[in-house]
């Protein structure tokens, strides 16, 4: 398989391929996207502002480098990339913004901050920076916890001590995702952004290993049904920036997380990128010229950034993915009866081929993705007597791990108290 | 209310021109009670129910919604596009 090395784990050199993919993909968009904003016509009001763009490249760049210090096709394209980003991140558009909005300087500045520390200095912007962060207004923004740690992420990484950590994060760790956890039956794409950027931030990119608010395992069961989520529905922005949750954490690759790996790289490797949901071929075909290349660049350049932010964190972390999904010893047999309850869409979502080319062994190793995968399905669609006939074959196997299964008891137990029949559609 | 898609614009159109959706016969139908509910049904809109909203058309996502493009296809025509 492609990837692989004799070691049984990832090989760093093909990370490092995907990740000079990505950069390759930064040096593309920069120019592009950097400059003006961009909407399609088909979706007018979705607008792709020129500062995501700036902010997020400034961010992969910062993760490449640290990641590969060595690796001089990572760091050649850095550097490229980054000459490109500065007249974005440190000209004067940003310095009349953090002139003007001391409340967002540390967003206006998010690429700069990151350019900084790969030795991208600009000494009078860092001082119109401080200078502005100590206006009366420079907390006059109320934001989402999530949000509130990316400001001190920022802030800390402007004064050049990221490892030192502000009291005031103890507080808000208490009320972000990490803590609260996510609710593996209506959790949206926006509460699993939360969750993945909190972890981006309070571990620096993957750099630190702070004190958590809720256990590791407790935090990659909930990265476990989050995955289930983006698997199950093709979404591979999600998939990626889930599964950053592995590396960042320092965790052990599970057979979930192996799996989750194991389906993008094969999707990228068949379209030659790590395509989005948003991306459509009739819309790409109907324009030409700049507003074509514009349209590719704007639908794609996200994910595949989160595909090279992936493979950066898995290198830096030092714990590549596994190169196959284990065997499972017990539960055998728990994959194809949890298949043969949940079904399958038309048509078929792409982790399914992936499934199926493993040995049942292996299926049955991923029994608690499946279940998680099968249990929000049969929430969402009100089908209580599926939650009922999963969670037997859960206890039947033993594949009551995670979030899933216990949430779907105590879903039923409510349907109880209400009296409600386990048909339910009006639900 | 948040504004139509070009896409979803041209559903609704093709909805009323196909007469998929009958408002001629919502119409006639509704007239039929409009004078005792205005009396008797609990409207948020107590003057005439003008207010309802009576036809909704739902676009529901889910694991039978929005599926990937073909990855080869990307491959063929987007890939290149993108310098990676």
């Amino acid at each position: 398989m492609v990837g692989g090395s004799a070691s049984g784990r990832w090989d760093a050199r093909d990370l490092e391929r995907r990740l000079c993919k990505a950069l390759d993909v930064a040096a593309r968009a920069v120019p592009v996207l950097a400059v003006e904003a961009y909407s399609d016509v088909s979706n007018p009001e979705e607008v792709l502002r020129p500062a995501k763009v700036v902010a997020e490249t400034a961010v992969l760049l910062l993760a490449a480098a640290r990641a590969t210090p060595a690796c001089k096709s990572v760091l050649e394209r850095v550097a490229n990339v980054a000459q490109l980003l500065r007249p974005h991140a440190q000209g004067d558009r940003v310095r009349a913004l953090v002139c003007m909005e001391p409340a967002l300087a540390l967003d206006h500045c998010m690429a700069h901050v990151c350019l900084t520390q790969l030795g991208y200095l600009d000494e009078d912007l860092d001082g119109l920076l401080a200078q502005s962060l100590t206006s009366g207004a420079a907390a006059a923004r109320e934001r989402l916890p999530h949000r509130e740690l990316e400001q001190h992420w920022l802030r800390q990484l402007h004064r050049g001590s990221a490892n030192i950590r502000d009291p005031d994060e103890r507080s808000l760790l208490r009320r972000c995702a990490l803590c609260t956890g996510l609710d593996p039956f209506s959790s949206s794409r926006d509460d699993v952004y939360a969750f993945t950027h909190a972890l981006m931030y309070v571990t620096d990119l993957g750099s630190l290993k702070p004190r958590l608010p809720r256990s590791q395992g407790n935090i990659v069961g909930d990265a476990e049904a989050a995955l289930a989520q983006s698997l199950a529905e093709d979404d591979y922005d999600l998939g990626a920036e889930v599964l950053l949750a592995w590396p960042m954490l320092g965790a052990r690759w599970t057979p979930a997380a192996t799996f989750g790996f194991r389906v993008l790289t094969s999707v990228e490797d068949e379209a030659g990128f790590l395509p989005a949901l948003s991306i459509r071929l009739d819309r790409y075909r109907a324009l030409v010229g700049e507003a074509r290349t514009r349209y590719a660049l704007a639908s794609a350049y996200h994910t595949v950034y989160v595909m090279g932010l992936l493979c950066a964190a898995a290198l830096g972390s030092g714990w590549l993915p596994a190169r196959e999904v284990p065997h499972a010893s017990r539960a055998r047999g728990a994959a194809a009866r949890i298949l043969d309850i949940i079904g399958s869409a038309n048509p078929p979502p792409r982790w399914r081929e992936c499934f199926g080319a493993l040995d049942p062994p292996q299926q049955d190793c991923l029994g608690p993705l499946l279940m998680a995968m099968g249990l929000r399905q049969a929430a969402a669609s009100r089908e209580l007597r599926t939650i009922k006939a999963l969670l037997e074959v859960a206890v039947e196997f033993g594949v009551v791990g995670g979030p899933a299964p216990r949430h779907g008891a105590e879903l039923l137990r409510r349907a109880a108290r209400l009296g409600t029949t386990l048909q339910g559609p009006e639900l | 209310m948040s504004k139509l898609t070009e896409a979803e614009r041209e559903i609704v159109s093709a909805l009323i021109e196909s007469k998929a959706v009958d408002f001629e016969a919502v119409g006639s139908a509704l007239a039929r009670y409009g004078p005792s509910a205005v009396l008797n049904l609990d409207f948020e809109d107590v003057f005439c129910g003008t207010m309802r909203t009576y036809v909704r058309v739902y676009r529901v996502f889910g694991p039978q919604g929005p599926i990937v493009e073909n990855p080869q296809a990307l491959r063929g025509e987007i890939a290149g596009e993108l310098g990676g």
